[in-house]
């Protein structure tokens, strides 16, 4: 189990309002995956973000559902704050985001 | 294969049943309002407070505009004010009675029973004082100031003042303790429209507009000015019309008061503008419609303001009516429209799909409900609300009664497009996939 690995799990939680998982939207700032544990650092769109909730619990139960037995920890931080610029490039386009 | 959800209920979010019985209840309220502005007479055009005008109201921004955003508050305080636990027995306490009060208080006024009025008015009463006592909880406890939370301190406290002025007026009724003046009648309304109604969808949208259109490079610089300009005059407003000014201070007192929610539909029309979303969905469109319904308002009420326009001195309830409709069905319906196709899909997705997530495809809020039934509910109703508005400044009986009939179809249509995505049987595949994976 490796960050790739993790990233493709974290590949199938989707921002609900977006229908655009949760790394192609540019919300997983960082992955790391110490001896038996999964650590992943997100954000949201925006502060006091109403499914900022569903997106982080999401993100948990996907981890453990997928890695049973791994400690899970996700973290969220607001710094530095999302912008639409970190979106992939083929999702923008795809969403007609400009 | 059916995974059992992880959690069976998500941490901060109440409870589905707790919140939709508000948005499930409000159509009725917007159905009771059209169907009794079908019924008025031409005393509708003569007094302001005749009672079909008072009972039409009151079914629209009780009955309707309120009940959903009751439900709302309920939904988005826990999640966006900072997570306190709600005491969810007295939410469904507050839904019942409130029911039952706008029920029994509209059906008083339209029938003018004096003694239920006060009975019906007193009830309204207690529910309001639970609503607030409820919200208060995290509006008062949240550390972090936010433009949401600001607005919802001052928004409960107009409801909370607009409610007991509303309250005297019931028991002067029946014990005429003072006369009741035009000046004192919009005193009360505009506590309700703009202090309860107003201060509401704008602190809201200050949330929703920039998240659901994807404006996050827009930022707005209008909020707090806004709701400082529309607190002063609302208070000064309430004070002075209640002696009844002339002419020239009741012009000033309107322009200043029509100031704060212009400021804030500038701010909304940015972010509007702004957004990278480049299709505008439902909630962008009705938010759009909402604003023109605004600005239309503001317009009728300068006229409101100056006194008779256009020479009606003998129907002098034309355009406070016109004004009436444009402000509550106009402005805050429509724009009660607009969320109610993010917040109710949301609570289903939530619910029902979001434990499932990462284990099986799940739809997005946009398969949860009809886009085609939601356009044609906004149409219906604008289409409705615009009839009821030329009916009334123009004086035609005919076509205020048409509005009426059209808006109480909009509201059955707009019950139908909730209890099919409560069902499952939106148009969309994906939903309809999904929900046969997951029982209801």
């Amino acid at each position: 189990m490796n960050a790739p690995a993790v990233a493709n799990i974290l590949r199938t939680v989707l921002d609900p309002e977006l229908g655009v998982d949760v790394v192609a939207l540019g919300l997983v700032y960082g992955i790391d995956t110490p001896d038996g544990g999964v650590h992943v650092t997100m954000t949201t769109t925006t502060p006091l973000c109403p499914m900022g909730e569903a997106l982080v619990e999401g993100v948990d139960d996907a981890l453990r559902f997928a890695f049973p037995g791994l400690a899970v920890d996700v973290r969220v931080v607001d710094q530095p704050a999302w912008d639409i610029g970190m979106i992939d490039v083929t999702t923008r386009e795809r969403l007609r985001i400009r | 294969m059916n995974t059992a959800p992880a959690r069976a209920q998500p941490a901060n979010s109440p409870p589905m049943w707790l919140v939709l019985p508000f948005f499930l209840a409000a159509p009725f309220g917007l159905i009771a309002g059209g169907v009794l502005l079908q019924r008025v007479g031409f005393e509708t055009f003569v007094a302001i407070n005749a009672r079909g005008t008072v009972a039409v109201t009151h079914a629209l921004v009780l009955g309707w505009v309120s009940t959903v955003m009751m439900g709302a508050c309920y939904q988005l305080g826990p999640v966006v004010l900072g997570g306190e636990p709600w005491s969810q027995r007295l939410v469904r306490a507050h839904f019942l009675l409130h029911v039952l009060a706008v029920a029994l208080f509209v059906w008083s006024m339209a029938w003018f029973n004096v003694m239920w009025v006060g009975i019906a008015g007193s009830l309204l009463y207690c529910s309001i004082v639970m609503f607030v006592v409820n919200v208060s909880r995290p509006l008062w406890r949240r550390q972090v100031m936010s433009i949401p939370r600001a607005y919802l301190l001052c928004s409960t406290a107009s409801l909370a003042a607009a409610a007991t002025v509303g309250l005297t007026f019931a028991g002067n009724l029946e014990h005429h303790w003072f006369p009741t003046t035009p000046g004192r009648l919009a005193a009360h309304a505009h506590l309700g429209l703009v202090g309860w109604l107003g201060l509401t969808i704008m602190g809201v949208s200050y949330q929703l507009v920039p998240m659901f259109n994807v404006a996050s490079r827009v930022k707005p610089r209008l909020a707090m000015p806004a709701l400082i300009v529309t607190c002063v005059t609302l208070v000064a407003f309430a004070l002075v019309m209640s002696f009844d000014p002339g002419r020239e201070v009741r012009v000033g007192l309107a322009l200043a008061l029509m100031l704060g929610p212009l400021l804030w539909a500038v701010d909304q029309w940015r972010l509007l503008a702004g957004r990278a979303k480049r299709r505008m969905d439902i909630h962008g469109r009705a938010t759009t419609v909402s604003l023109l319904f605004l600005v239309l308002t503001v317009v009728l009420g300068a006229g409101v303001a100056w006194g008779t326009p256009f020479g009606n001195e003998d129907q002098p309830a034309r355009w406070p009516l016109a004004y009436a409709i444009a402000g509550v069905a106009g402005w805050a319906g429509t724009a009660i429209l607009a969320n109610s196709y993010k917040i109710v899909p949301f609570l289903v997705w939530y619910h029902r799909y979001r434990p499932l997530m990462g284990r099986q495809p799940v739809p997005v809020i946009h398969d949860i409900y009809s886009e085609r039934l939601a356009t044609a509910v906004l149409i219906l109703h604008s289409i409705a609300t615009s009839f009821a508005i030329a009916g009334a400044l123009a004086g035609n009986l005919e076509w205020l009664q048409r509005g009426g009939l059209l808006m109480a179809l909009g509201a059955a249509v707009h019950f139908l497009s909730m209890a099919l995505m409560l069902a499952g049987k939106s148009s969309s595949r994906r939903h309809q996939a999904a929900t046969r994976r997951v029982p209801i």
